[in-house]
């Protein structure tokens, strides 16, 4: 009997932990998220149109949209090398997405909205990007220092992605940073 | 050896019940103003209305162009939504009273199938012109994650204002709002 109530509540726990915003990682045993199914590109071609301005943003979705948006015109003006202006709009991204993760703090590849319609919804992977990106704007511009404390910050939150969600993407992340900053694996 | 289980029952109960109250608060419902009453919000920076282009219930294509310099108010909704029902009466007479005014009305429906709404409509005795947005790509334009969502568009074609939830559209707000967009030139 015992045992039967011990399997009861084992196979209860492990339904209730399954999927998007398990708290228990499954790490290097569950299969990750193809890079073909949740990349950058396709986070920020879904958050193309009505553009957030942070005066206006409300909720959960505009602060999520509008961090996507704001990344969106960091990652054009790093192309283009115009690291200040990039600076602080990565900056402004990570304002918006900061927010966003006071309402939820799981990262997920196929967040249903309602039934039919789901979305990439990666707040703590695009704060690692833009952390990568701001540390390796800070290491063009001879800023060492800064380069590292923004590479610790974007370890944590790819940490944290990829305890929510395991896909590619975050784990080429850690790749980087790793080889980047010399840090070693949370 | 008793003991040894009840304690590991309890921790696992414990655990298990921790973790249904955790992932069921970790959703959308519990923002402010994503569910339940919804209420005007105006915007301080109003951005210019994403261009579109929908079939209507007749086939025919809708450019949102077509459009500019008249007031447009688009709700996004579906059939199977309850605060969307609850607010189509409201709707109905909104566009009974505004329509003759020059008032564009347009209720985007995504990946519903037209006859599904046609069924819809003509049992509840709607009116309220229907664009059919079969892939949900108009609904991603706005960033729409809750049903109903509308958006009042001034002449300029900028977004204006915007409500999600149910709305009694016959209430003063409402009428006062739309009044004042049609006064601006």
């Amino acid at each position: 009997m015992k045992t039967k109530i011990f399997f009861f509540f084992l196979i209860a726990a492990v339904l209730v932990f399954a999927g998007c915003g398990g708290v228990i990682p499954i790490t290097g045993e569950s299969s990750p998220v193809p890079v073909q199914k949740a990349n950058l590109k396709m986070v920020l071609e879904e958050n193309i149109g009505l553009e957030i301005a942070w005066e206006d943003a409300k909720d959960a979705r505009d602060f999520y949209r509008g961090g996507v948006q704001q990344k969106a015109k960091a990652e054009k003006k790093l192309q283009e090398k115009g690291y200040p202006e990039a600076m602080k709009i990565y900056q402004s991204s990570n304002d918006f997405l900061t927010r966003m993760l006071q309402f939820m703090n799981e990262d997920c590849a196929s967040y249903t909205l309602y039934e039919g319609s789901d979305i990439l919804f990666f707040p703590n992977l695009l704060m690692a990007d833009n952390y990568l990106k701001m540390g390796i704007i800070a290491q063009e511009t001879g800023r060492e220092g800064v380069a590292t404390r923004n590479w610790k910050k974007a370890q944590d939150f790819v940490h944290k992605s990829l305890l929510s969600e395991r896909t590619e993407w975050g784990l080429s992340f850690e790749q980087e940073i790793l080889s980047l900053s010399g840090l070693k694996k949370n | 050896m008793r003991g040894k289980w009840k304690r590991l029952a309890k921790i696992i109960l414990a655990s298990t019940c921790a973790g249904l109250f955790w992932v069921g608060g970790a959703d959308f419902s519990s923002v402010p103003e994503a569910s339940g009453q919804g209420v005007f919000q105006s915007y301080t920076k109003p951005q210019a209305i994403p261009d579109f282009s929908l079939p209507n219930l007749q086939g025919n294509q809708v450019n949102i162009r077509d459009h500019r310099g008249q007031v447009i108010l688009l709700n996004f909704w579906a059939t199977w939504c309850p605060n969307c029902r609850q607010e189509g009466s409201s709707l109905q007479k909104l566009y009974n009273q505004y329509q003759s005014r020059g008032v564009i009305f347009y209720r985007i429906s995504s990946k519903e199938k037209a006859e599904t709404i046609k069924n819809f409509l003509e049992k509840e005795s709607l009116n309220v012109p229907v664009l059919i947005d079969k892939t949900g790509q108009t609904e991603r334009l706005f960033g729409v994650w809750v049903h109903p969502t509308t958006y009042l568009i001034n002449r300029q074609a900028l977004v204006s204002y915007r409500t999600m939830g149910a709305i009694d559209w016959t209430n003063p707000q409402a009428t006062s709002i739309i009044d004042h967009l049609l006064k601006e030139r």
